[in-house]
């Protein structure tokens, strides 16, 4: 059953994701085209409305990179309110199907449509620098920088930094489930109620890591930018982002089982 | 045989206190029509949602075939509920093909059938549909069911008096002499004519219940005349 849910899941979505991945891959193509057209050996170089062209090509690229993480967001969160809890809840509730398997379902689908969102702004950067020097120039020497100063060649390391990001992707999907399971409880205003629950969760879990980043820093003081520095704060975090991911998951699985408010 | 739906002492308060089931126990038989009758906020969606698992109860038992309200009970159910379900975007052959991969008992040639006799497109969309036409599409879905127990909320509220007619003879035309039909409404002249049994229903309590035909004889009136009495303000 949780093949067929996902292939739903997939199906009534993937055309608006696939608008979002157009525009952002059209704008990087636009902005690609007006760089190499204000290039140093173009004969477009010192030309004005040129440069005001490649200017304007790069605003909406960054504009559509900005605006896609957002409205990435905004579906996957429409998706699980409309499906589970809009007038379509009466049909997913009463289908002969586990509440685990519709939560399970819309988090592996939000977690890979969020994946799906970053290849395609990695594919969009690319489109942009190869072939123009980027990589061999200052700006491109940071990644490079970055990696090693972050000691993220170490094996360890880069597996414990690998598994922290997977673990915020699945984060981020479901403290978006939780907040709108949450806010479903209130008879009126549910979707103010859960921006509402969501913004504070995030506002109490920035806190908590700001707290957590200060105690490492003061336990850990004197091996600040060593490997073990950066390989315990990246295990910590991997580690509480999966108590957070586990608190969300059971808090919208009990509240869907026994507090359903579908009116 | 033994009924499809037994509950004992069912409760349902909503948040503020609202008591909207207070301790129902009912027996519904196999094979059998059954019109869950009355006002507005009198319980029927609450009992109709507790049925289908969309609500839990604070307190009693529910069980449907022998089984708790649960996976199993969803496979005996076929639910129509009030609202439309179904995503709007979606063309009449993706709505078959969902209920065909989600219900093993679904006939998806009854459904072609019924559909093709409304002149219905499998290639159109529900939003693109009227009102009616869209009651009737979700009616032909749930009915398409090989389903024990057939659970529909006012599914004649709302429509014209011909559309009524065509979703009652649907009904009627596609039942199984085993499976049950509960039918939830308060236009009681139009159903009563199809109902083999009856249930009042009154502030969440159970006021009335009995055979159609048993209560006709017995206060030598309709089951609406029943109905005007019971509930008149």
């Amino acid at each position: 059953m949780l093949g067929k849910l996902l292939k739903y899941d997939f199906k009534s979505t993937f055309f608006y994701y696939l608008l979002v991945y157009a525009a952002v891959l059209g704008t990087s193509v636009l902005a690609r085209l007006s760089v190499s057209a204000a290039d140093f050996d173009s004969p477009f170089q010192n030309n004005v409305l040129m440069g005001m062209t490649t200017v304007g090509a790069i605003v909406l690229y960054t504009g559509a990179c900005a605006a896609s993480m957002v409205l990435v967001l905004f579906f996957i969160a429409m998706r699980f309110y409309k499906n589970l809890l809009g007038n379509e809840g009466y049909l997913s509730f009463t289908l002969p199907v586990t509440e685990n398997a519709h939560l399970l379902s819309k988090v592996l689908s939000g977690v890979l449509y969020l994946l799906l969102t970053y290849a395609v702004l990695l594919l969009s950067g690319f489109i942009i620098s190869a072939g123009t020097g980027l990589w061999g120039s200052p700006f491109g020497n940071v990644l490079e920088r970055f990696i090693r100063n972050s000691r993220l060649h170490h094996p360890a390391v880069g597996i414990l930094y690998l598994l922290k990001s997977a673990a915020l992707l699945f984060q981020t999907v479901l403290i978006v489930y939780f907040s709108i399971c949450v806010g479903q409880l209130a008879a009126r205003h549910r979707v103010l109620g859960a921006i509402g629950i969501y913004l504070g969760v995030n506002l109490v879990l920035g806190m908590v890591t700001v707290l957590g980043s200060a105690v490492f820093l003061r336990l850990l003081e004197g091996e600040t930018g060593t490997t073990l520095y950066y390989g315990v704060t990246y295990l910590a975090e991997f580690l509480f982002r999966i108590l957070v991911c586990i608190g969300c998951y059971a808090g919208s699985y009990c509240l869907l089982k026994y507090r359903l408010n579908l009116e | 045989m033994a009924s499809i739906l037994e509950c004992r002492n069912l409760e349902k308060t909503y948040g503020g206190g609202k008591k909207a089931l207070r301790g129902v126990s009912l027996s519904l038989g196999r094979g059998r029509i059954i019109g869950l009758l009355g006002p507005n906020g009198s319980g029927k969606t609450t009992f109709i949602k507790l049925i289908n698992g969309l609500l839990t109860p604070d307190r009693g038992e529910l069980y449907i075939g022998g089984y708790p309200v649960g996976i199993e009970t969803k496979r005996m159910i076929s639910y129509l509920p009030e609202v439309t379900y179904l995503g709007s975007s979606m063309r009449v052959h993706q709505i078959i093909s969902y209920f065909r991969d989600f219900y093993g008992d679904f006939d998806e040639a009854r459904a072609y059938d019924m559909l093709g006799r409304l002149k219905i497109s499998p290639a159109d969309q529900l939003k693109t549909m009227s009102k009616g036409t869209r009651e009737k599409v979700q009616l032909i879905m749930v009915m398409s069911r090989r389903a024990q127990l057939y659970v529909l909320d006012e599914p004649i509220g709302g429509v014209d008096p011909a559309a009524r007619d065509y979703i009652l003879s649907t009904i009627v035309s596609n039942y199984d002499p085993n499976a049950t039909i509960l039918i939830s409404t308060h236009l009681i002249a139009d159903v009563e004519q199809i109902l083999d049994d009856v249930v009042f229903l009154r502030e969440g309590t159970v006021v009335l219940a009995g055979s159609a035909e048993g209560l006709r004889r017995e206060r030598g009136c309709t089951i609406d005349a029943i109905f005007r009495e019971v509930f008149r303000c």
